[in-house]
């Protein structure tokens, strides 16, 4: 059955503190923040999400901070994460790692489709790009 | 002639002691009626159907009606039954009401505080509820430190201690903050 849209999907959202600016079109929650989606968990220090102009629907969440993401048996870390909901990608700035069982692939950034198997890993001027991968077989095995 | 000007003047004395008897058991038979209900010693004034308007700049802030008032007049205080405060033009949130069941409003300073009950809608389809919630019209800040339960179309959210400027359309909650955003808006109960 086809995966439904994170966009079709209601957020849930707990942390230690919010404030929000309606102004801004903004809502920060601070301390121990988890914020889960359908079949994706984000986890940090600090969580803003934006609201698209002129709309109610939420267009990003950015998060901050020993930043932990979830799906299924993908897991993502990185200093910084940008989940966009419409977009369906979830972006990841510094120390980004993902890993899939055995397999793990690390960059200064990293795009990890959310309704694709596929990730796009990009290193800055910093460094190369890793990657880990187990071939298929080799993982049943072990 | 003489025994009949007498007879006259019995007859008369007789008249008027009888009257004066009618009157004085008449007199005894009825309590003095209490003419003002005993107020509570503090109270100055006892209102019902309070209106209060608060006035800034030749434009009209924020009213305030109770069913019952008792104004101290050394304090300043009024105790209020069963209030509703209509705060005006409340930045984009239109016109905020707040209703309770018990309050006390505080003049001078400009304090509406209020607890039982307390629910506040905005004319933008926000909702909050609360057990306590102090209106600061100096600061055009609404506080408590109790739970409170924010609704509108799309989103429920939890929280415990409120600071909010309704103006700026700016909140802070401080703990035990639960949120759930819907991806489309509620069917309000009207529609279903």
């Amino acid at each position: 059955a086809e995966l439904p849209k994170p966009s079709s999907l209601p957020i849930e959202v707990t942390a230690n503190q919010l404030e929000a600016d309606q102004q801004k079109r903004q809502a920060i929650f601070t301390g121990d923040v988890v914020a889960k989606q359908g079949d994706v968990t984000l986890y940090g220090d600090k969580m803003v999400v934006y609201q698209l102009d002129g709309q109610e629907q939420v267009d990003r969440l950015e998060v901050f901070g020993h930043v932990r993401v979830v799906q299924l048996d993908r897991t993502a870390t990185a200093e910084r994460a940008v989940y966009r909901q419409v977009a369906e990608t979830l972006t990841l700035y510094g120390n980004a790692e993902v890993h899939q069982g055995q397999n793990r692939v690390a960059g200064d950034e990293i795009i990890v489709y959310l309704r694709e198997n596929r990730s796009l890993v990009k290193s800055g001027d910093s460094g190369r790009v890793k990657a880990i991968l187990f071939p298929q077989q080799k993982q049943e095995q072990q | 002639m003489m025994n009949l000007r007498r007879v006259l003047a019995c007859l008369i004395l007789l008249a008027v002691l009888v009257l004066a008897i009618v009157i004085w058991r008449h007199g005894r038979s009825l309590d003095p009626v209490e003419v003002l209900e005993a107020l509570p010693e503090q109270v100055d004034l006892s209102l019902e159907k309070l209106h209060y308007t608060q006035n800034e700049e030749g434009r009209r802030s924020w009213t305030l009606d109770a069913e019952r008032a008792e104004y101290q007049r050394d304090t300043g205080l009024a105790e209020l039954g069963d209030l509703s405060l209509t705060l005006y033009e409340s930045g984009r949130f239109g016109d905020v009401s707040m209703t309770a069941e018990h309050g006390t409003l505080q003049q001078e300073q400009r304090l509406v505080e209020a607890w039982g009950n307390v629910v506040v809608t905005t004319a933008t389809g926000e909702r909050l509820t609360t057990e306590r919630l102090i209106y600061d019209g100096g600061k055009k800040l609404l506080t408590t430190d109790e739970p409170v339960t924010i609704t509108n179309r799309r989103m429920e959210l939890k929280g415990t201690g409120l600071q909010g400027n309704l103006e700026q359309g700016r909140m802070l909650l401080k703990k035990d903050i639960w949120m759930l955003l819907l991806p489309e808006e509620r069917k309000a109960e009207s529609d279903e």
